[in-house]
């Protein structure tokens, strides 16, 4: 689909730009343009970073576009960190590297510089291998702008929740913890050109999203320092940039929208590594609880000192074995729940036997849909010809094991006989 | 940056359309340069109008002052003299590409035959616009007060203010003598060289291979580089240069394909190596068949990071010299072909990942902060110079 035209600024534009209804019709991200400026906007709670590894024997942006065919998830792909040997040598080797840094007949393996990290470990060693003064993006094991995070020094440095499950090193700060990066840490680039391309990478904490810019080379707008004075007139919490110039690269759905230079392709052949965004369902995990809030319930089967009915709920008893899924679709948010869980049966000499559902009359799987989709607010979820909803928002999502966080709220059943209120504590995995 | 600000030497300026390497090629022969030991710069120079007046040496407000008044330094003087202060906005230019060094802010003449003055001034009076409005005896009024330091003239670059002395005696008897002083904002005196390599930054046709610029251009420049070496240097002087010649840099030399010539041979480029300590070190030049030429002490290797940024800078803006007259040179030849385009864009690219890659090694052996003010202000004053350099490569390279 081709990007959207939009301007590219002003303090409401990363929350505003969660109504419209492309974010919704491209499933939680906004694939902009604005003159000379290509940009995505992704909701970081189904956006996952993986970082994407360029075939040495494929050009990235065929690469790119594979990866989308048979991944259609993958839907967003730009040109990552600083590549090809500098430094070092008695001579000032590294001028001689130039020529060596680039594949300039047929794509060939290239280093990239510092580290990449992807399922928790060094990819492989980069050329230099550290980077430790310059910065990184990288995402934890988890979900939202709590699991996204930029700061300076080689990524696999940062241990905390588990370290980085993916990251890229060796990148240039435009804007660390809202505080702009000065001229002395941007050097050469923050002199470079408007028309010189460019491609960055950022968090808005506020609207729960992260988003990559680009600039075509030798078409861009803006200047570094200038664009860090409109990303931080739009609120932006951090962002780096990567390699820039004739690498700046945008793959968006598997289409190329930002094109690398140089002559011969030079450096589509080259260009090692990126950052890609994939979008991911998040799974309802068995740790997941739901439990009768008793004060707020008016359904006579589930009144306290009515033993006689409803065992799994009559004293604020928790069931556990929630499954599902919750996933961002064309129309809006999705969840489907497979199982309310297995209580205990009293009627039965097995524990465990009894599925919620059963009890609260619903018919498995069950779906909520909600049109609103931003979970870090309460989103409402209804159930279509039932008089099922649902309130929910996520609530910290970064974790210590493989557990992303959970999906906090209740689930209201309004049935003949009464409403029930269930408190819901989602295990998102 | 130099069609805003006008810089010139100050003397011996070609005349319009002279052909100024023959111009300057000349002037060299009537001209000899001394340091006084306090960076006066004492220019002694024969006695023909064509070489030996005396210019303003950028856009000013120039005053007189009397004999027996103060220099900016305190001292007496002996003899009427002119200062000049640049022009506030020139100034202001001038900053952006003076790498966070110390700027003139008061350029003061002495030595001035003052009758020459007279004329010059005069002359400036009754020909330039800005005095159109007055009438002679508001003219002669003006140019009299001028003379007795009553009243201050806003005068362009290369304004003409007079002729230095004659020498009465010695072994330059005949010829002119005049002496310059530069003062930085707190009325020190500067070394001639740091202003002759500002003035050298934004060029112009008053000032490249102006004999002024040659003799007080720093055989290397930059003059300082971090141990990292990799920073882009050029070699000038009295030299003419080669494909065969060699450069050492504190013994180690410098690698044969890091070494580029300018069109005109008078420049040589190349990258410093690196070296394991710090301080200064000799330069050493051999050209075929001809003595090794040793500068000694041309540059210092530094750990710190504020030198570091300084030299990285000036270092860009003399590699962006260099690829701009060389890319200039290839295009008027005919020879700037595609291939070539490409082999230049990605040096260029290149240099520019280098420059960090030196900031941020330094940084990070040092265990030094980049994100001290004092490092963004010496960076913001080259900022603008370097945009602009690169759009007019780019603008060539695309072309």
């Amino acid at each position: 689909m081709a990007l959207v035209s939009h301007i590219f600024d002003g303090v409401d534009f990363f929350n505003d730009i969660r109504s419209t209804p492309e974010w919704t019709t491209h499933r939680g991200l906004f694939p902009g343009i604005d003159g000379r400026k290509h940009y995505v906007v992704m909701d970081a709670i189904f956006y996952r970073l993986n970082i994407f590894i360029r075939p040495s024997t494929s050009r990235f942006t065929t690469s790119a576009i594979a990866r989308h065919a048979s991944f259609p998830n993958s839907r967003v792909v730009a040109n990552g960190q600083f590549f090809g040997p500098v430094g070092g040598g008695t001579a000032g080797l590294a001028w001689i590297n130039a020529q060596a840094s680039y594949c300039h007949n047929d794509p060939c393996p290239i280093d990239w510089q510092g580290e990449v990290l992807n399922s928790h470990s060094i990819v492989r060693t980069g050329n230099p291998p550290s980077r430790s003064r310059f910065y990184h993006f990288g995402q934890f094991d988890g979900t939202s702008v709590s699991a996204y995070d930029i700061a300076r020094g080689n990524p696999s440095a940062v241990t905390r929740d588990s370290g980085y499950r993916s990251a890229l090193g060796t990148l240039l700060p435009l804007i660390v913890g809202r505080v702009r990066a000065t001229p002395a840490q941007l050097g050469s680039f923050w002199s470079a050109p408007a028309s010189d391309g460019k491609t960055c990478y950022g968090i808005h904490r506020n609207s729960n999203t992260v988003f990559v810019f680009v600039e075509e080379d030798g078409a861009g707008s803006i200047t570094i320092p200038n664009l860090i004075t409109l990303l931080e007139r739009m609120g932006v919490d951090e962002a780096v940039l990567g390699d820039c110039g004739s690498s700046s690269t945008l793959i968006f759905d598997g289409v190329v929208e930002v094109t690398p230079g140089g002559s011969f392709d030079r450096k589509d052949k080259s260009i090692p590594d990126g950052p890609e965004f994939s979008l991911t369902d998040l799974s309802i995990g068995s740790r997941s609880e739901i439990r009768l809030n008793v004060s707020r319930t008016t359904h006579p089967r589930f009144l306290v000192n009515n033993p006689s009915q409803n065992p799994l709920f009559y004293s604020n008893q928790t069931v556990v074995g929630f499954s599902g899924n919750l996933s961002f679709q064309a129309t809006g948010l999705r969840l489907v729940i497979n199982s309310f869980g297995m209580g205990d049966d009293p009627s039965s000499s097995t524990s465990g036997t009894l599925e919620a559902a059963d009890v609260l009359g619903l018919s498995l799987p069950f779906t909520l849909t909600a049109s609103a989709t931003n979970l870090a607010n309460t989103t409402i979820f209804t159930n279509g010809a039932s008089s099922v909803t649902a309130e929910a928002s996520l609530r910290h999502i970064v974790s210590n094991s493989a557990d992303l966080g959970s999906l906090e709220g209740s689930l209201i059943i309004n049935g003949t006989e009464g409403t029930i209120t269930l408190d819901i504590n989602l295990n998102i995995i | 940056m130099s069609s805003e600000v006008n810089l010139a030497m100050p003397f011996g300026l070609p005349a319009e359309g002279a052909n100024l390497l023959a111009h300057y090629s000349a002037l060299k022969e009537e001209v000899t340069f001394e340091q006084l030991a306090d960076n006066t710069v004492r220019m002694i120079i024969t006695d023909r109008l064509e070489w030996c007046s005396i210019h303003t040496m950028c856009r000013c407000m120039a005053i007189l002052l009397p004999t027996g008044s103060t220099a900016p330094n305190g001292a007496v003087l002996l003899e009427s003299a002119v200062i000049i202060k640049p022009w506030f906005w020139d100034f202001l230019r001038m900053s952006e590409s003076a790498n966070g060094s110390v700027l003139p802010s008061k350029i003061l003449y002495t030595n001035i035959d003052i009758s020459m003055l007279r004329t010059d001034i005069r002359n400036e009076i009754g020909t330039n616009e800005r005095y159109s409005s007055l009438s002679m005896s508001e003219k002669t009024s003006l140019e009299n007060d001028f003379l007795t330091g009553t009243a201050k003239l806003l005068l362009d670059a290369e304004t003409k203010i007079g002729l230095g002395q004659v020498i009465s005696s010695g072994e330059h008897s005949g010829k002119r003598s005049c002496d310059i002083q530069f003062y930085d904002y707190d009325n020190n005196l500067m070394d001639p060289s740091d202003v002759s390599e500002i003035f050298n930054l934004v060029g112009g046709r008053t000032i490249s291979n102006h004999p002024y610029s040659d003799f007080f251009s720093r055989v290397v420049w930059p003059n300082i580089v971090p141990v990292e070496g990799n920073l882009r240097f050029k070699l000038t002087g009295e030299l003419v240069f080669s494909e065969h010649t060699e450069v050492s840099i504190g013994g180690t030399p410098v690698h044969s394909s890091q070494i580029r010539l300018s069109p005109d041979r008078r420049i040589l480029y190349g990258t410093f190596p690196l070296r394991e300590s710090t301080g200064a070190v000799d330069v050493v030049v051999q050209n075929p068949g001809e003595p090794a030429q040793n500068f000694t002490d041309a540059v210092t290797y530094v750990e710190d990071l504020v030198s570091t940024l300084k030299a990285s800078l000036i270092s860009f803006q003399v590699y962006l010299s260099e690829v701009k007259s060389l890319i200039q040179d290839e295009n008027e030849r005919g020879v700037l072909n595609p291939n070539k385009k490409e082999e230049w864009s990605l040096d260029f690219g290149f240099a520019k990942e280098i420059i960090n890659h030196v900031i941020y090694e330094r940084s990070e052996r040092s265990d030094q902060s980049l994100i001290l003010p004092e490092l963004s202000r010496i960076w913001e004053t080259g900022n603008d110079l370097i945009s602009e350099m690169s759009v007019e490569i780019k603008s060539i390279l695309n072309s």
